[in-house]
């Protein structure tokens, strides 16, 4: 009823929606992102148990820093980043993103192309190795005060009665000032 | 059958107003593009927009270069108190609702994270047509793709078997709150979480409620008399996303203005107002 009513008052638009409708089936059947034909499906996959969940910490020279003080945008920007760090120092650089890139456009567009979007879009080892420094620099300008972080560790905690932290931390990267 | 009328210049005064709350908020939390300390990492996900905006090295130019960034944050937020204070001043609202989306694809390739939190970006679109006819089409447009998303993500939750893993919430509950736990596990909000982890039957009832609430946006496709309570059911489903999950909904509390009963309130503002002095919306 809507659309026909857009068909009589609107027709332009009434085009455009109908192919918005149409991306928008068609990237959801494909399983493909592309804003702002979003696929709203976080959470809906079957998520099986892991007997230890990897986690990560911020040592400060006052003990443990708890992100969740902060919002969650600031901690986003604190954390997320932390587990494509560790992914990168693990394959040699390369960024997780670069196979899906390969598959989608190997064959498709020119090498020179596939190397710019490449450089464009993919994280590398000099990316990686400021990354402490990016880290420290935002840490800072959000954390006024007494406290500083020293270092970021990777661990994983397990869930019995309660929530249980092991004992072995990794260090991920240390924080100089 | 007549157009539903919806208000313009009242809803983008309301609209423009809070967003520039939004904003606020986002400058407080240090996540404007001038206080990111020019982030070094990029993820631009698999979503080719992204690629694409990256490619054109748009999230680049912004996050690399501190002069620009903080050129941007003041242009779109001047321009959205413009907005609030001249509804029709159709250049900042341009520049604001352009601003809003670049400031999103920017922050998302910073933070690592894609489009959860879309909702503010989505009603600022509607603004942008200031014939009031068009608006009134294009307002019921942006209602019917919040529809859309809300019962997609529904949909996805059982397509994707989800809905009827009994152990599904629990197992989240576990990743989600892995680190919350840590830093906060004597609290009464930590021992319901407890409570719902080592019972994933209770946990699973959560998550097929929340399912139903979502799915039972495609009610919204056939009538807008039920848009009051569709809004009160989606405040509950995010405040239960908050207490369990800490997902705040800040930035996604503007994805509930279409679904607001307008033409009720600029009618309750006119009567409130001086009969001497006639105020159109």
């Amino acid at each position: 009823m809507f659309l026909k009513q857009l068909y009589h008052q609107w027709r332009a638009m009434f085009w455009v929606v109908l192919l918005l409708i149409a991306g928008q089936f068609f990237f959801m059947l494909k399983g493909i992102e592309n804003s702002p034909f979003f696929l709203y499906n976080m959470f809906s996959t079957v998520h099986k148990n892991k007997e230890r969940t990897p986690i990560y910490l911020i040592k400060t020279n006052t003990g443990y820093f708890n992100p969740f003080t902060k919002s969650n945008r600031t901690a986003e920007l604190l954390t997320n980043n932390l587990d494509l760090y560790y992914y990168m120092q693990q394959h040699q650089y390369k960024d997780p993103i670069l196979a899906t890139v390969q598959k989608r456009f190997g064959n498709k567009i020119s090498t020179k192309q596939l190397k710019n979007l490449v450089n464009n879009i993919c994280n590398d080892s000099l990316a990686t190795a400021a990354y402490p420094m990016w880290w420290a620099n935002y840490f800072s300008s959000i954390q006024q005060g007494e406290i500083k972080a020293t270092e970021i560790v990777k661990t994983t905690v397990e869930y019995n009665t309660s929530l249980q932290k092991s004992n072995i931390d990794s260090t991920l990267f240390l924080l100089q000032y | 059958m007549p157009l539903p009328y919806y208000p313009r210049t009242l809803i983008a005064r309301v609209v423009f107003c809070w967003l520039f709350c939004i904003l606020v908020y986002f400058f407080g939390t240090h996540t404007l593009l001038s206080q990111l300390q020019q982030p070094v990492f990029i993820y631009s996900g698999s979503d080719n927009t992204f690629w694409l905006l990256h490619y054109l090295r748009i999230p680049h130019f912004f996050l690399q270069h501190y002069w620009a960034a903080l050129l941007f944050d003041i242009a779109i937020t001047t321009s959205c108190i413009v907005c609030i204070i001249l509804p029709q001043q159709k250049v900042c609202t341009y520049i604001t609702v352009i601003g809003i989306w670049v400031l999103h694809f920017c922050y998302s390739s910073a933070a690592g994270k894609q489009y959860a939190q879309i909702g503010y970006l989505l009603p600022p679109i509607a603004l942008m047509v200031f014939n009031q006819k068009k608006f009134n089409l294009s307002w019921q447009l942006i209602r019917y793709w919040i529809c859309f998303l809300y019962s997609s993500a529904g949909i996805y939750k059982m397509i994707y078997g989800g809905f009827f893993y009994v152990h599904n919430m629990s197992n989240i509950l576990k990743q989600m709150n892995a680190e919350w736990l840590f830093f906060n596990s004597n609290t009464v909000q930590a021992n319901c979480i407890y409570f719902l982890i080592h019972h994933p039957f209770c946990a699973q009832l959560f998550y097929q409620a929340a399912v139903c609430i979502e799915t039972a946006f495609i009610i919204g496709f056939f009538t807008k008399k039920m848009d009051k309570y569709l809004v009160a059911i989606l405040i509950l489903f995010h405040i239960g996303n908050y207490f369990l999950l800490h997902i705040s909904f800040i930035e996604q509390s503007l994805i509930f203005a279409p679904f607001f009963a307008w033409q009720t309130i600029a009618a309750y503002l006119n009567s409130n107002t001086n009969n001497d002095r006639p105020i159109t919306f």
